[in-house]
């Protein structure tokens, strides 16, 4: 029995010795951490409508965005449908009523609050969104969706320009004692988009950026479990076509196909992720299909303008100087499936040195004096310390030392607080031989005696 | 000899209510003295400004010949005045044994407190390891008397003793009473049945409305009681 105790005693003190302590990391001393995604974000560059922002109008489906800084403060959104920033955060300022706030978003912030918030829309569709001094984190998951339902006057497609179901973002910012990183991923179950013409199905962009003060370092990768582009279906990630035998080089799209749909204002970018380190810091974006309509091409091609002219000479003139701006608007719109972008930086912790000496009075004579060190009359603070080299004066910190009130006041001080705690100690001993009756008109003295003296 | 507890016009009351209206009641040393009166007279009041638990708002209260207005309950206590509250207050969860264990965070010495509780209480010593909250209502007092004994009291204040107990309980409890007052052991009790508290009491005083009417012995008080607790008819 002894034997054996002794064997797990040793074993397990074995073991305990063999775990490797954890490395003792530098902390950090100040970073920047910023993580946002959205499996569907539609831009439109128009510079012709007033808003204030680049581009002018968008729209990011399941969208989440997470920052960090030191201090530490942080900030999170999550939205289902977020209309970016300019709209966001500036809608107030937009429709000139104080009062106006975009709806479909949830946010959180740090140290300003709420730490936490959280809005379900609909059964499995939420956004939450969370703020503390480690960590930030916004995450909006959808289940079902499809928008607009509007048509597009003078576009030849379907109404419904995104159709995606089970789709979902998450951005986290997070620092700790030795590194700060920052992790986002869009994902989506299916993509319909320009009314079936492309269809992507297991949508997956994400991103990691890592900075430790050292060195940063980026990560990301976008992966479609199958793709479908004008019928014709292939699975593929950034690097290319994945496929049984391994993943080959992507094909390139057809010269001829690209000129034509260039002729049409249509443009397909394949997935990339762009990873860049510089230094401390990283940074890496994840963008999956990229589709750019530039309906000023469309419109140009579609050779609108020869039928619209003739209608526009019969209106009168006030009423077509005021229609002209809004027939020539030629917006850009460009679909990004997938998307998601860390960024991150930090610098180490940097050991605070010693305040420089302050310097002696004129008249110290320690340092002017060369080895007569001390021997000057200088005023608070210019003395130098016996086993201090000459010229290291040291600095005087207020609360280093116990408060010197010299002559009459400090001396009145420590007497009247000698007598006050005399006076309290004594009164109720002595107030029997002060007021006669101590404290009892019966002349019984005060105090509790032992009654088990008897 | 001086009284070893004495209230000379003592008035105490809760907040704004005054209970207690110039009170005079004086325990002599090594007597047993039954404090009677009817419900809501002002006893138990009495025993917390006795105690210490209430202070007096007029008035006097002596102690072994000192001043002690003013006192807390845990010097008082430490001096060797001890309170059996009404109720008993035992510790229901714990066992007899553990129950007078917490007596030895006083200083006294378990096996001493052992000794004397179950000395004193045959039963409790059977009953060592049941949980308090499981004996009877008389081992319960029994308890209680037990713990308040484990710290050497020289003036016992007992609320109720008799409270909810069979007879035959009740005159158990009183003969240790009056085993204790033997011993030189001081004790004030406060009771609402008189029968059994006169039985053992050397003095009886009784408490009507807050003031003390009537105090002598307890032959005497016993012939008045009826006409103290409801009134003299004339």
């Amino acid at each position: 029995m002894k034997t054996s105790r002794t064997l797990m005693t040793v074993f397990v003190g074995g073991a305990l010795l063999a775990i490797p302590g954890r490395a003792e990391a530098a902390d950090l001393a100040g970073f920047t951490l910023s993580a946002d995604a959205a499996p569907v974000a539609v831009q439109i560059f128009e510079p012709t409508i007033p808003i204030p922002a680049e581009p002018q109008l968008e729209l990011n489906l399941s969208y989440s965005r997470a920052k960090l800084s030191s201090g530490p403060t942080g900030r999170a959104v999550s939205s289902l449908m977020w209309p970016g920033d300019a709209v966001g955060y500036g809608l107030p300022e937009l429709l000139q009523n104080p009062d106006a706030t975009y709806p479909v978003k949830v946010d959180a912030a740090h140290p300003g609050g709420p730490a936490d918030a959280k809005q379900e829309v609909a059964p499995g569709a939420a956004m939450t969104s969370h703020a503390d001094g480690g960590s930030v984190e916004a995450a909006a998951h959808g289940a079902k969706h499809s928008s607009p339902a509007l048509p597009l006057p003078g576009l030849p497609i379907s109404p419904v320009l995104v159709a995606l179901e089970g789709f979902s973002s998450h951005s986290k910012t997070a620092v700790g004692g030795d590194k700060a990183t920052a992790v986002s991923y869009a994902t989506a179950g299916s993509i319909s988009l320009l009314g079936g013409l492309v269809k992507v199905d297991g949508l997956r962009a994400e991103t990691e950026a890592v900075s430790d003060g050292a060195r940063g370092t980026a990560t990301g990768t976008v992966v479609w479990k199958s793709l479908t582009l004008v019928g014709q279906k292939v699975a593929l990630n950034q690097d290319g076509v994945a496929g049984p035998t391994g993943v080959t080089k992507l094909p390139a799209l057809p010269a001829e196909l690209t000129t034509r749909l260039k002729d049409l204002g249509l443009s397909v970018d394949l997935p990339a992720v762009q990873r860049k380190v510089n230094g401390t810091a990283a940074t890496v974006t994840g963008r999956g299909l990229t589709v750019t309509l530039d309906t000023g091409a469309l419109l140009k091609r579609l050779g609108l303008a020869s039928l619209l002219d003739p209608v526009l000479a019969l209106l009168p003139a006030d009423l077509r100087t005021q229609l002209v701006p809004w027939l020539n608007l030629s917006p850009r719109l460009v679909f990004v499936l997938g998307t998601a972008t860390g960024q991150a930086t930090a610098s180490p912790a940097v050991a605070a040195e010693a305040p420089p000496p302050a310097a002696g009075p004129a008249g110290g004579g320690s340092q002017a004096g060369g080895g007569d060190a001390g021997a000057g009359v200088g005023g608070t603070g210019g003395e130098v310390p016996p086993e201090s080299a000459p010229g290291e004066a040291t600095t005087p910190v207020a609360s280093n030392e116990w408060p010197v009130f010299p002559g009459v006041p400090w001396y009145a001080f420590v007497i009247g607080l000698a007598v006050a705690a005399a006076v309290s100690y004594g009164l109720r001993r002595y107030v029997a031989l002060m007021f006669g009756g101590g404290g009892c008109d019966l002349g019984v003295p005060n105090g509790v005696p032992n009654l088990r003296e008897r | 000899m001086k009284p070893i507890l004495e209230l000379v016009g003592v008035t105490a009351g809760y907040g704004r209510i005054e209970v207690l209206h110039g009170v005079d009641l004086a325990l002599p040393r090594g007597a047993v003295m039954a404090l009677l009166g009817p419900n809501g007279a002002g006893k138990s009041t009495l025993l917390k400004v006795a105690s210490g638990q209430i202070r007096a708002t007029a008035g006097h209260v002596h102690v072994g010949g000192a001043h002690v207005n003013g006192a807390s309950p845990d010097a008082l206590a430490r001096a060797g005045l001890c309170t059996i509250p009404e109720g008993r207050s035992v510790f229901p969860n714990l066992t007899v044994r553990d129950n007078l264990r917490l007596s030895t965070y006083a200083g006294a010495r378990a096996a001493d407190v052992y000794g004397t509780a179950f000395d004193r209480f045959p039963r409790l010593a059977e009953r060592a390891n049941q949980l308090a909250g499981s004996l009877s209502g008389g081992e319960q007092q029994m308890l209680a008397m037990a713990r308040a004994l484990a710290t050497n009291p020289a003036v016992l204040l007992v609320d109720e003793l008799s409270m909810g107990l069979a007879p035959l309980v009740v005159r158990e409890l009183y003969e240790v009473v009056a085993g204790l007052a033997a011993d030189g052991v001081s004790v004030l009790v406060v009771e609402q049945f008189a029968d059994a508290a006169l039985a053992v009491a050397d003095r009886a005083a009784v408490l009507v409305h807050g003031r003390v009417v009537a105090t002598g012995g307890p032959d005497e008080i016993a012939d008045e009681l009826a006409n103290l607790y409801l009134g003299s008819v004339t």
